[in-house]
């Protein structure tokens, strides 16, 4: 399977936010459809490196990632095809906690 | 007439193996001296690394009770906002050093609750509302704010039944 390299800080914006596209032009919901979801619906893995971005809020993490599971992707299979690359790790467990808690809510854990 | 088996007396004792027994005892001194130092040392770390996290989880609830009564177009909004994630990161990079201390197995329990408590903290205070174009009602910015503050707190405490379980082996109760 093919890897996908995410920067969040060069490809994306040092200065991730909000959640939605109408919140701000940084948004959760931008960073997913326009990074994340293309190399999946691709069949292709993808790592995304946090590093060197000024902070995260929960609602882009969980618009970008959680998000992920309710366009159409289970939850189990993002687990297996996303890596999250971090100085601090507690985002990548946090990341895994927002998909697991979106593959619950719609139910989708199993592919 | 065979001879007498030689028996071990007091002196004879500690005539061959006292210069050993002494190592023996310093050695053992030394190792208790040693690890109760290495213990305090210990304490006095984690003390201050739970105070240092104290100290930014207020620093960020007071910017975030300023934050949610800021209006709409407020020039300042973009600015509070970056402090408030970077504040944060910080809570994170100091929580995520302490947790990899080792822990008495006893301690693991409570351990999780402050991991799951600083989640909480967290997806609260950044959540709705936060960086969003839609700010929260006025009528609702008390609630949201005493809800914010019960949840810092809670890491808080937490993280003291974690210095206690550690250095005091005081147990939260069930």
């Amino acid at each position: 399977m093919q890897t996908k390299m995410i920067s969040v800080v060069n490809d994306f914006s040092e200065n991730p936010a909000g959640r939605y596209v109408a919140d701000g032009p940084n948004s959760g919901e931008r960073f997913r459809n326009e990074y994340l979801l293309p190399p999946l619906r691709e069949g292709k893995s993808i790592v995304v490196n946090l590093d060197g971005a000024l902070g995260f809020g929960s609602s882009f993490l969980e618009e970008a990632f959680g998000g992920l599971v309710r366009n159409g992707i289970p939850a189990s299979d993002l687990l297996k095809r996303i890596t999250i690359k971090s100085s601090v790790s507690i985002y990548g467990a946090r990341i895994r906690r927002y998909i697991e808690e979106a593959g619950a809510r719609n139910g989708r854990t199993r592919a | 007439m065979a001879a007498p088996a030689h028996r071990m007396d007091a002196p004879t004792f500690i005539k061959d193996y006292g210069p050993s027994v002494a190592w023996i005892v310093a050695a053992v001194g030394w190792m208790i001296s040693n690890h109760h130092a290495n213990r305090r040392e210990k304490r006095k770390e984690f003390r201050s690394e739970i105070d240092a996290i104290e100290k930014t989880v207020k620093s960020v609830s007071e910017k975030l009770a300023a934050y949610y009564r800021l209006p709409v177009n407020d020039p300042s909004l973009t600015t509070s906002e970056l402090e408030i994630k970077i504040l944060f990161k910080e809570i994170d990079l100091k929580w995520e050093r302490l947790s990899k201390r080792s822990f008495w197995w006893w301690c693991s329990a409570i351990k999780s609750e402050c991991g799951t408590s600083n989640e909480r903290f967290y997806d609260h205070a950044t959540g709705a509302y936060f960086e969003s174009i839609a700010r929260l009602p006025a009528a609702d910015i008390g609630h949201h704010v005493h809800k914010l503050n019960f949840r810092a707190l809670r890491f808080i405490e937490n993280l003291h039944s974690l210095f206690l379980c550690e250095f005091d082996g005081i147990k939260p109760a069930k």
